[in-house]
């Protein structure tokens, strides 16, 4: 098919008819269920890697234990992870709620800390998000 | 060689290398970062439907290396070159396949999808964490930018005056 056939075949029909109305929303729910299925890929990580003052700490994600850090406290919690009693203004470490899933960070910019999960799903969930 | 061969890559490159700079100008019409209206991506499907695929892809490449160097922003290939080359090889196909059946709103709609979540693989790829739960809004709103891409290159391709039409090969 030649360029005069496309561009015949496009004057000759309407800008938009019914079914590329249904064409958009296939292609929308295709895309929407493989990135709903990529999202949920996450594997469950194993440890709790916090970084304050530059220094890197491990902990297990299983054992339930909290670490006060004195801006804020870093809780493990039944395999999550979570941060409470922040003293920075905004609260947006306690505002990233609970994590769990290999990759997965909350920060608090304030006082420099970072909470990542970490563990042997940690490669798996990097490239799956960027899959 | 036809002349108008050789002219009429050019003249689109221009006209999305343009468009591209002036949408970079404006302050931001859309509320998420990152997302871009896209017009010059017209100019990109026009040139499927009116030339040919190799050129569609000289005109994007024009389009994104002029683009980067006039935005000092150079890294930003990194984003644009792979997302635009996706969206181009959907929307090439789709042309290919439903040209005629399915209008270029659709067509444009799906390679809007495709830019974003590349887009979003190789922003993913780089920060080194999955960044998917950015993707409904950012899809959602380039698909609609997307769509109205596709309005304005099904309107050109409308007007497009007889004299305009490059032939395949020459009778």
């Amino acid at each position: 098919m030649n360029a005069r056939d496309r561009i015949e075949a496009i004057k000759k029909s309407p800008v938009i008819r019914v079914r590329d109305v249904i064409a958009m929303i296939a292609v929308t729910i295709v895309v929407a269920a493989i990135a709903i299925a990529l999202a949920f890929s996450g594997k469950k990580g194993e440890t709790v890697f916090v970084t304050s003052g530059g220094e890197t700490t491990s902990y297990p994600l299983a054992e339930n234990r909290t670490i006060d850090l004195g801006s804020l406290k870093v809780v493990i919690e039944n395999g999550s992870v979570f941060v409470a009693d922040s003293t920075c203004p905004d609260g947006l470490c306690e505002k990233q709620g609970r994590i769990s899933e290999s990759g997965k960070t909350i920060v608090c910019l304030p006082s420099g800390i970072v909470v990542r999960v970490g563990g042997e799903g940690e490669f798996d969930a990097v490239t799956g998000g960027a899959a | 060689m036809n002349a108008k061969r050789i002219t009429y890559p050019a003249l689109y490159a221009v006209a999305a290398i343009a468009l591209g700079l002036i949408e970079n100008a404006l302050p931001p019409v859309v509320p998420v970062a990152g997302v871009k209206i896209g017009l010059g991506n017209a100019v990109v499907l026009f040139a499927i439907v009116t030339l040919s695929v190799p050129e569609a892809a000289l005109i994007l490449t024009a389009k994104c290396l002029v683009v980067a160097l006039a935005s000092g922003n150079i890294f930003s290939l990194a984003y644009s070159l792979p997302a635009g080359f996706a969206a181009l090889a959907a929307e090439a196909l789709l042309i290919r396949f439903f040209v005629g059946k399915l209008s270029l709103v659709a067509v444009s709609y799906t390679g809007a999808i495709i830019h974003t979540a590349v887009q979003i693989a190789v922003a993913s790829a780089v920060v080194g964490v999955g960044l998917i739960a950015y993707f409904p809004i950012a899809g959602a709103v380039s698909g609609v930018c997307g769509a109205a891409v596709g309005v304005v290159a099904a309107v050109a391709v409308k007007a497009l005056p007889e004299k305009f039409i490059v032939e395949d090969k020459e009778k």
